[in-house]
């Protein structure tokens, strides 16, 4: 999201700085002929557009500026712009003016032409003032790599020929260590380990580097490094955003990423299945798996947020997500208004709106979100036995179910009342329960989240009991299953939580019952059925905790006296209170002690064989009726303009198959291959993985504003090989890195620095600091404490104490025991309100909305996170015994920590300046002195940056 | 955070500022070669114009104080406590948060006084304020634009309600640099009462700049800054020799690559020693003397939001330029006698401390004080059995600063006689951010940073700066 400025602007100062340009407008237009959208576009578009562009409502003067049409127009004898003729140019006489009151751009805009700029619309005007459609618009053109020598492939004829215009080369290769390092760092996110390194150095034929790449390509790390990048853009976190932040199950869709991108899905059907994967005819669970893309923006829950605002937040991010990802458009600066630089009104926002705009919406207060689907992780299902077994007992619950008497009725001993419906305020304090009790409803609800008996607000400090659907949305809750909590203080708990294992959510009508018998059990039970799997936290209480608030019926509380939170949706009735425990008589006897054991066996299966609990995971649903779209007057939810239908921005319009009328129609359209933009933004976006920085630096915006490329036509070329590969995006990432502009050595020379300060010609390769993920992962690789194990539910290596609750933030950290505590970084759970501090502090982003380029900070902070975080501090251990086990004495130690740090050996100096530092300490334990080497070589600048 | 060697980011950076600013550029540029020539100019001369405060306190009171119970007494309120609030106030009104239907109007239970020459008018629950009080400047008419807690604190920090751009201090970080060699420039204390309403990373995110201008959050247990001692069994001296070392190997690589980045590595290693022990230092009270912490009210070791003010005052003293003081447990539904008492009673006494003590050491001139929640709270009454509060108000409430160049002893706006909506003199927080910077010498609508095409402003298209209020 953030980025460096646009290259010209950098050029342009740096005139200051007496430094050579090499891309400044003006340094470029001496010599060649001048183009608008290189030369102009920039100038109108920075300092006129604003005014003098697209959006209508704020134009002054009534001039345009960004189409020909507008400027050369005649009003009242005065032409703004009169081809070839400067003096009869109104534009001239305005920008060379010393009046205050004519002077454009008027002094209050802060805005102000150089000299240079100046110049630039003299000599274009004079030339004739040519328009040119913004070049990103115009689809690729085929283009023809120049023919130099030095290249090793296409890419570097491009590269070489525009360096050739500069008299520059190409730098020279990078020695082998720094090859196998930079290539296996960048492809997989991983160190080299030292095989790797001297296979490659011993492997002498000339294509050994080919060879190299295809192996690291094929890889899974590949697949998750590549997927670390998509999953900025697709603003992929473990939880829901806003202040409740609540863990939202969506680890699936990530694992969707690596695996699609493992098996290198063309990017067509990458871009189809995540945007409307759902509406593919037979859509496979995969392919709906695949649409949690447009599930990940933050979603707040709770009382206070009104539903629709926020409802509208989440389909404006989607627009805006996919206007960044495929476009490389700011679609949401035409949110509130007409874009003011990019030919995109408001209209076109909310055309494009419309489309994204059919999603179910359901739930209120803390149950609110969307479809989802159910998961189980496919990974048991190789398990024959576990399958058989599952089987049998399957048929063995089926004939059971068959047998069970119709439920018995309960006596009404110690029934305190019956209520059919919703009653807020069901009475007062002669339900005040103390000891044994029992609660049955008859239910039939699609609801995931409501309370169906309660006496019970925790954000109050008033518990008792509550009995319902989902946990009040809490952390360790299952949406749609039963829960029951009972405390015996009112502040803070003191008490017990059980959560049943199956859900009640299925639009079915459900007998449901909860028994209570103090200081012995809590039973739930479905349909007569017992749930001998339901989970329960904590301690079975002697007393329930008497309670200030009255009996609610269907509803519960949140931090008020009144019951309004949690609200029961659907049919309710014969909902009983008792103030004894009616256990057995709940059963259905034997039959049903019988189904009840089958059914906990079952349960417990579908755990051993998913890994996990099945779960419920966001992903996208139309509705049967697309919701009707308005646009939204200066961006609010409440003003409403003109109705609109789904549409796709006119200047991008087809003009021969019609609109797309739906996500998957527009999915499809954003990858035929025709879209001017869609190629060259995702090839762009490869580019600046390797090199830093796009050949458009501006990676989030081809518009207007955006940076022109540094090289058009490569980038077009790029473009166009994408598409005509069938969209292969491996096949692409290939060509980057074994590109010889990839291989170059990354010195900057005092010539180059002068000549090139910003590398835009690329006549070195950059250095790029790791980012956060790698850094870290990269320690843990090296020690050898790294686990490799693919997907699953996220992870929470050690992070500091109190962390959450210094921050007063819900939920706790469990720590992961054993091997996750290892696992990479991709895999650490991301808390987007609160990212794990080591992350943070490395500049990983918290993903509230798409990150196309991260910020990549300098900082002391980080300095302390790799010298003193346990992580660094463990890893440097881990090493140290690594190196005191493996190599017999002290320059061997150092030799294997110089190859497994820097895939190199020392040389001659710092070998000394090592064993001498070893000799120099103090310390008698070998351990302390090499966890000290350790750490110094994780620190070094040589380590944390990609060479 | 802290300026060192430049990167090519802060070539960027700076040519920008410079861009808008005429004739800055070249004085920007020049501050690239030379940091301390930066921090000067940067501190005695602002941005745009002369800057009359030079670094900023704000007490954030989370939750959302009560106007009506604290700065804003009206008798008309009083006069109708009990009657069903007014139909004509609920026209235009979207809903309260937790209140349904329609309730009852509810006055204010304490006694107001004016104090001292300026008059000012502060309520029972204040009393060590009250004795402060010619150096408020209290604005009565602020409105904002949501009564939701997370998108109100962060509209309050960083202008948007998701959250999802550069906070206050991180724009002041960015446009002013740091005056101080060894510790951040913007830093966040966190206390007080625990009410469930959590503190998130974006209430000091950076947004779209880079991470150096992102708060640093001050912790109550464990190192105050994250990771700041050396692991078990390394001592000082050992730690400067791997430093020693570490700087050696990235020397040499300096030299055979000449990548000003390592240059700037090494420089932020150097500064994270020397973190390693101005931190502390700055957190160790055992030299404020008794007195002071007896005017705080604050014990040396034990967290409270009275020991973060005198926090605060170290931290400014020692160049931080922006400090945020949390104060949770302002959000009082139901029993705000109880709960606003609590706040008052931990509160008030460090608050007034801070501004005398500041005011004594000649720092209150050129510091911001800045004293306010996300929101105010309802002239109409939440009641929950015998007890009652109030429910979040955005419509018209109060904040105040003090010192920094603002009027002291005055009292601008006013809400109408009900204190619902702000109705003399509005205050949008988009105002009150760009009279914050305007203060600082920044002209709002001139510290922009390019992001994704567009020049972005803390006050987005909005903001004037209220002039009224400024010495």
């Amino acid at each position: 999201m953030p980025r460096e400025f646009s290259s010209r602007f950098v050029a342009c100062k740096l005139t200051l700085a007496a430094s050579l340009l090499l891309h400044a407008p003006g340094a470029l237009a001496e010599s060649a002929r001048l183009e608008f959208n290189r030369d102009i576009r920039p100038i109108l578009s920075d300092k006129c557009f604003a005014c003098h562009g697209f959006d209508a409502n704020e134009r002054k003067a009534d001039l345009r500026l960004d189409i020909p049409e507008g400027a050369y127009a005649l009003n009242d004898d005065i032409q703004a712009i009169k081809p070839g003729d400067l003096q009869s140019s109104e534009v001239w006489r305005r920008i060379t003016s010393t009046d205050e009151d004519e002077v454009m751009p008027p002094p209050e805009s802060n805005k102000h032409l150089t000299d240079v700029e100046k110049d630039l619309l003299k000599r274009w005007i004079e030339k004739g003032a040519q328009y040119q459609l913004h070049w990103a618009f115009v689809p690729p053109k085929k283009r023809v790599p120049p023919s130099v020598t030095g290249a090793r492939n296409l890419i570097d004829q491009f590269i070489v020929s525009r360096l050739k215009k500069e008299g520059l080369t190409l730098s020279p290769e990078a020695n082998r260590n720094t090859l196998a390092r930079r290539v296996t760092l960048d492809l997989t996110g991983l160190p080299p380990t030292p095989q790797q390194v001297a296979q490659f150095l011993g492997d002498t034929s000339p294509d050994a580097y080919d060879h190299l790449v295809d192996r690291l390509i094929s890889t899974r790390d590949y697949a998750e490094r590549r997927a670390q990048d998509w999953l900025d853009l697709a603003r992929y976190a473990d939880t829901r955003g806003f202040a409740d932040d609540k863990k939202r199950e969506i680890w699936p869709y990530r694992d969707w990423v690596v695996r699609a991108l493992h098996r290198n899905m063309p990017f067509d059907q990458f871009t189809i299945a995540q945007l409307a994967g759902d509406m593919l005819p037979n859509a496979s669970d995969d392919q709906r798996l695949a649409t949690g893309f447009h599930r990940n923006a933050p979603q707040a829950r709770g009382q206070t947020y009104p539903e629709e605002e926020y409802r509208l937040k989440g389909v404006t991010d989607r627009v805006n997500t996919t206007g960044k990802v495929w476009l490389g458009l700011t679609m949401e600066c035409a949110e509130c208004h007409d874009h003011k630089f990019d030919p995109i009104s408001q209209r076109d926002y909310y055309s494009l709106f419309a489309i994204f705009n059919n999603v179910e919406h359901q739930g209120k207060g803390m149950s609110q979100g969307g479809p989802t689907m159910n998961y189980e992780n496919s990974s048991g299902l190789h398990d024959e036995q576990l399958a058989a077994k599952r089987r049998r007992i399957g048929s063995e619950l089926a004939a059971a179910r068959r047998v069970l008497p119709a439920p018995k009725k309960i006596s009404e001993a110690g029934l305190l009342g019956e209520w059919n419906g919703v009653h807020p305020d069901a009475g007062d304090q002669k339900f005040n329960i103390t000891g044994d009790l029992t609660i049955s409803a008859r239910i039939k609800t699609r609801q995931a989240v409501s309370d169906l008996v309660s006496k019970y607000d925790w954000r109050g400090g008033q518990r008792s009991f509550v009995f319902g659907i989902g946990g009040e949305g809490e952390e360790e809750a299952i949406p749609g299953h039963l829960f029951f909590w009972v405390s015996s203080q009112n502040d803070p708990f003191a008490g017990i939580s059980v959560f049943g294992s199956h859900s009640v959510n299925d639009g079915q009508e459900h007998q449901v019952a909860v028994v209570f018998e103090a200081g012995k059990s809590v039973r739930l039970f479905v349909d007569g059925i017992e749930d001998k799997a339901a989970r329960s936290i904590g301690e079975v209480p002697e007393t329930i905790a008497i309670s200030d608030r009255h009996l609610a019926i269907g509803v519960g509380y949140e931090a008020s006296n009144e019951a309004k939170a949690h609200r029961f949706e659907g049919s309710l009735s014969k909902v009983r209170l008792y103030n004894r425990a009616h256990g057995d008589e709940l059963g259905s006897g034997e039959a049903g002690e019988k189904v009840a054991n089958l059914l906990a066996t079952i349960i417990e299966l579908d755990g051993k064989k998913a890994g996990v609990k099945s779960i419920k995971v966001p992903v996208m649903r139309e509705l049967p009726e697309p919701r009707e779209t308005f646009i939204h007057l200066r961006g609010s939810f409440l003003s409403r303009g003109d109705q609109v239908s789904p549409a796709v921005p006119t200047v991008l319009a087809p003009d021969e198959d019609g609109q797309p009328k739906n996500r998957l129609e527009f999915a499809r359209w954003l990858v035929t291959g025709k879209n001017p933009l869609v190629a060259r933004v995702v090839v762009n976006r490869f580019w600046q993985s390797y090199f830093g920085h796009g050949l458009v630096r501006t990676s989030d915006d081809f518009g207007s504003q955006g940076a022109p490329p540094t090289h058009p036509d490569l980038l077009d070329w790029l473009a166009d090989e994408f598409v005509s590969s069938g969209w292969d995006m491996k096949h692409i990432n290939r060509l980057l890195v074994t590109s010889a502009t990839y291989r170059q050595w990354a010195r900057i020379t005092p010539g180059l620095r002068e000549k090139d300060p910003n590398n835009l010609l690329l006549a070195r390769m950059p250095r790029v600091r790791l980012p956060a993920e790698q850094i870290r992962d990269q320690a843990l690789a090296i020690s050898g404490l790294l686990k490799g194990y693919p997907g699953g539910p996220s992870v929470f290596p050690p992070q500091p104490e109190n962390y959450w609750e210094d921050r007063d933030l819900p939920g706790r950290w469990k720590e992961s025991g054993g091997p996750d505590r290892y696992r990479k970084s991709l895999y650490t759970y991301w808390r987007r309100m609160a990212l794990h501090p080591t992350m943070e502090l490395l500049d990983a982003p918290a993903r509230p909305v798409c990150v196309v380029k991260r910020n990549t900070a300098n900082l002391p902070t980080q300095a302390l996170v790799t010298l003193n975080a346990p992580v660094f501090v463990e890893s440097a251990k881990h090493l140290a015994q690594r190196l005191l086990t493996e190599a017999a004495d002290n320059g061997a130690r150092l030799d294997l920590a110089f190859q497994l740090c820097l895939g190199r050996s020392p040389e001659e100096g710092e070998r000394r300046k090592f064993l001498s530092f070893i000799d120099g300490q103090s310390a008698d334990s070998d351990l302390f002195v090499w966890q000290s080497v350790a750490s110094i070589l994780l620190n070094l600048d040589e380590t944390i940056t990609r060479p | 955070m802290i300026r060192h060697f430049p990167s090519s980011l802060d070539l960027t950076r700076r040519a920008f500022l410079g861009r808008s600013a005429g004739g800055i550029g070249s004085m920007a540029l020049a501050s690239l070669l030379n940091h301390n020539l930066m921090a000067g100019e940067g501190s005695r001369s602002g941005l745009h114009h002369p800057a009359k405060a030079k670094r900023v306190i704000f007490l954030f009171m989370a939750g959302g104080p009560s106007h009506l119970d604290l700065f804003d007494p009206k008798p008309k309120l009083n006069e109708l406590d009990g009657k069903a609030i007014p139909k004509e106030l609920l026209k235009d009104h979207q809903q309260f948060a937790l209140i349904r239907g329609t309730p009852n109007l509810k006055g204010s239970p304490y006694v107001f006084r004016a104090h001292g020459q300026s008059g000012a008018v502060i309520s029972e629950l204040l009393p060590h304020l009250s004795k402060v009080a010619d150096e408020l400047t209290v604005i009565r008419s602020m409105y904002t634009d949501t009564n939701v807690h997370d998108p109100g604190v962060n509209f309050m920090n960083c202008g948007t309600l998701l959250g999802d751009r550069p906070t206050l201090g991180s724009w002041m970080s960015y446009g002013l640099g740091s005056v101080n060699e060894d510790l951040p420039a913007y830093t966040v204390l966190t206390s007080g009462v625990s009410d469930g309403q959590p503190l998130l990373q974006s209430f000091w995110g950076n947004g779209f700049l880079d991470s150096r201008h992102a708060g640093v959050p001050f912790r109550n247990s464990g190192s105050p800054v994250l990771h700041l001692g050396n692991p078990k069994g390394v001592t000082t001296k050992d730690r400067r020799g791997q430093l020693d070392l570490i700087q050696w190997m990235n020397h040499r690589q300096h030299e055979t690559l000449g990548d000003s980045e390592i240059a700037a590595r090494i420089a932020s290693y150097e500064l994270a020693f020397r973190m390693q022990a101005s931190v502390p230092q700055l957190a160790d009270l055992s030299k404020e003397s008794d007195q002071t912490m007896a005017q705080y009210g604050a014990d040396r070791v034990k967290p409270s939001f009275a020991r973060n003010c005198l926090m605060a005052r170290r931290q400014v003293e020692r160049g931080v330029r922006f400090v945020q003081l949390y104060d949770r447990g302002w959000d009082s539904h139901t029993d705000i006698d109880r709960e606003h008492k609590r706040q008052c009673l931990a509160s008030d006494q460090p608050v007034a401390a801070l501004i005398a003590d500041l005011k004594q050491r000649g720092l209150l001139e050129d510091t911001l004080v800045i004293w306010g929640g996300e929101f105010g709270r309802t002239p109409v009454a939440q009641v929950m059995g015998k007890t009652w509060g109030r429910d979040h108000h955005p419509h018209g409430f109060t904040m105040w600063m003090a010192g920094g160049g603002t009027k002291p002893g005055m009292t601008h706006g006013a809400t109408d006689e009900f204190g619902y909506h702000a109705t003399e003199d509005k205050v949008h927080v988009h105002d009150l951010h760009a009279t914050i910077l305007h203060l600082l010498g920044i002209d709002h609508k001139r510290l922009t940073f390019r992001s994704q095409g567009r020049d972005f402003r803390l006050t987005d298209v909005h903001g004037k700066v209220v002039r009224d209020v400024l010495a």
